[in-house]
């Protein structure tokens, strides 16, 4: 029976214990590679919840806050979950002082920006439902595997991985892409 | 085809998400471009111990230990505010106008700067003015929430949440865009005036040239001189001029909430000549049997040119 706790590297969750450990105490060279190893992780948590342009304000405020409470952080090894927790809350927050998103044309032509094809794609993930964003965002943008999605956020190799699949059928539907699977 | 190539990258590729890879890259997290913290270990003063926590001369080694915590915690935040504040690329200047305007939740002055990202807003007593880099300008109005979304040599793109902008564009055309709850505004060289009201729905008004409202896979052409109602989850209003009749004007609402036939044959009854932009914009929308009777009424009104190119029809209909 496979392990429920995501523990695939274990040797780099105890590097994270060690550098939360020395962060608490105050090594902002420690804290620096912290936010090294989780930015991409946050940056696509909150990618999936805001816009790309709140999304780099609130990864600021993600690793203030975060600096700001290191010392309450009881278990070192979960630092990953943590700082997850505080990016769906900050975002989640910020929506409420927000505007929802505005709803997207069904013909993505006539914003012919090549970024803004980026964006779109990005808005109709976030109306996917909420279980599902993360990972495809963490999968299709930050370019994480599931099995690194799942050691760093914390959740199960199992649910990242059927979460993927049902994200993707969704996305693949919503976008009109060919299905290629099942 | 597995879903192994999804799950970590290995297998076959799937060409969707590779392709989904590629598009959405763009997006990912890219580390600042900011000089790192101060490492640790830096070289002290000659003479002195390069360990952070080696004892000093007349300092307890506890005491050393909690000013060097403290000095780190200084100096990360100060990294931290430094990167907060650090240059972001082009942004566009920005001055107040009346009362107390305020940019990134700051208030502005005389000739604040604009960044992409950054939310301008207004309150009840309150007015800005963006300067589009010698393209035009921008008057914010009160009660506003304004954004700039991008700004360079190849696009000036705002975001109205709510409010009110009043914009002078001498831009090339499609370099300054509007984008709104409803639908976006492509400038084509002009003057205008574009609310967004609490329910969402924005109100264009053309005083100068022409600008092109986007949105739900559809365009409205709006010349000066009219004005064009757009509903958000819904395609752009069908223009009408500034003095346009009201039943001429009941009779569209009637047709875009779905009346059909009856509610088309009303508008055209009620049209005239300086109707005729709402007649081309409605030639667009239908097809069929309606969209010739839409096509005879507009000939009538203003003669088709002898080819019947759309884009000379619609320089006839705005005068040009």
């Amino acid at each position: 029976m496979v392990s429920v706790k995501a523990r695939a590297e274990p040797a780099r969750v105890i590097v994270d214990e060690l550098q939360v450990a020395a962060a608490r105490g105050g090594d902002r060279a420690a804290f620096g590679k912290l936010f090294e190893q989780f930015a991409p992780m946050v940056h696509g948590i909150l990618l999936a919840r805001v816009a790309p342009a709140d999304a780099d304000d609130l990864l600021q405020e993600v690793f203030l806050t975060a600096l700001e409470k290191i010392a309450a952080l009881r278990d070192a090894g979960a630092v990953g979950a943590w700082l997850a927790m505080i990016a769906r809350n900050l975002a989640t927050d910020g929506q409420r002082a927000r505007r929802p998103t505005a709803p997207l044309p069904r013909d993505l032509a006539t914003y012919d920006a090549p970024k803004s094809e980026a964006a779109e794609v990005l808005a109709i993930i976030r109306t996917l439902p909420e279980a599902y964003r993360e990972p495809l965002v963490l999968r299709l943008v930050e370019g994480m595997s599931g099995p690194e999605i799942a050691e760093r956020v914390g959740l199960t190799p199992e649910s990242v991985r059927v979460n993927l699949h049902r994200g993707m059928q969704q996305l693949r539907a919503r976008l009109g892409l060919e299905t290629d699977h099942e | 085809m597995s879903d192994d190539y999804l799950w970590d990258g290995s297998g076959e590729p799937d060409p969707a998400v590779r392709k989904l890879e590629e598009l959405l890259g763009e997006a990912r997290y890219r580390p600042p471009k900011t000089p790192r913290s101060v490492e640790p270990n830096a070289p002290n003063e000659p003479g002195k111990s390069n360990e952070p926590n080696a004892p000093r001369r007349r300092v307890t080694k506890r005491r050393a230990t909690q000013l060097i915590v403290s000095a780190a915690f200084a100096i990360a935040i100060a990294t931290c505010a430094l990167w907060m504040l650090r240059p972001r690329g082009p942004s566009l200047v920005v001055k107040r106008v009346s009362g107390t305007a305020r940019v990134a939740a700051r208030p502005i002055g005389d000739s604040s700067r604009f960044y992409p990202g950054s939310w301008l807003e207004t309150d009840g007593d309150s007015g800005a003015e963006i300067a589009l880099a010698g393209l035009g300008s921008v008057d914010v109005g009160p009660r506003s929430r304004v954004r700039l979304r991008a700004t360079g040599p190849s696009e000036q793109r705002l975001e109205l949440e709510r409010g009110s902008i009043h914009a002078r564009v001498t831009a090339p055309p499609r370099l300054f865009v509007v984008d709104t709850p409803a639908a976006a505004a492509v400038d084509l060289g002009c003057e205008y005036t574009l609310a967004v009201d609490d329910q969402k729905v924005s109100h264009l008004e053309v005083t100068r040239g022409e600008v092109e409202l986007a949105g739900a896979g559809r365009v409205s052409r709006v010349p000066a001189g009219c004005r064009c109602d757009t509903h958000p989850n819904a395609a752009p209003g069908i223009p009408y001029a500034s003095d346009a009749p009201e039943p001429l004007k009941r009779a569209l609402g009637a047709w875009e909430s779905g009346g059909g036939r009856p509610a088309l044959d009303d508008a055209l009854a009620h049209s005239r000549r300086a109707d005729a932009p709402t007649l081309w914009n409605l030639l667009e929308r239908t097809d069929g049997a309606d969209q010739k009777v839409v096509a005879d009424r507009l000939g009538a009104l203003v003669p088709p040119p002898a080819d019947r190119d759309r884009e000379a029809w619609w320089g006839r209909v705005t005068g040009d």
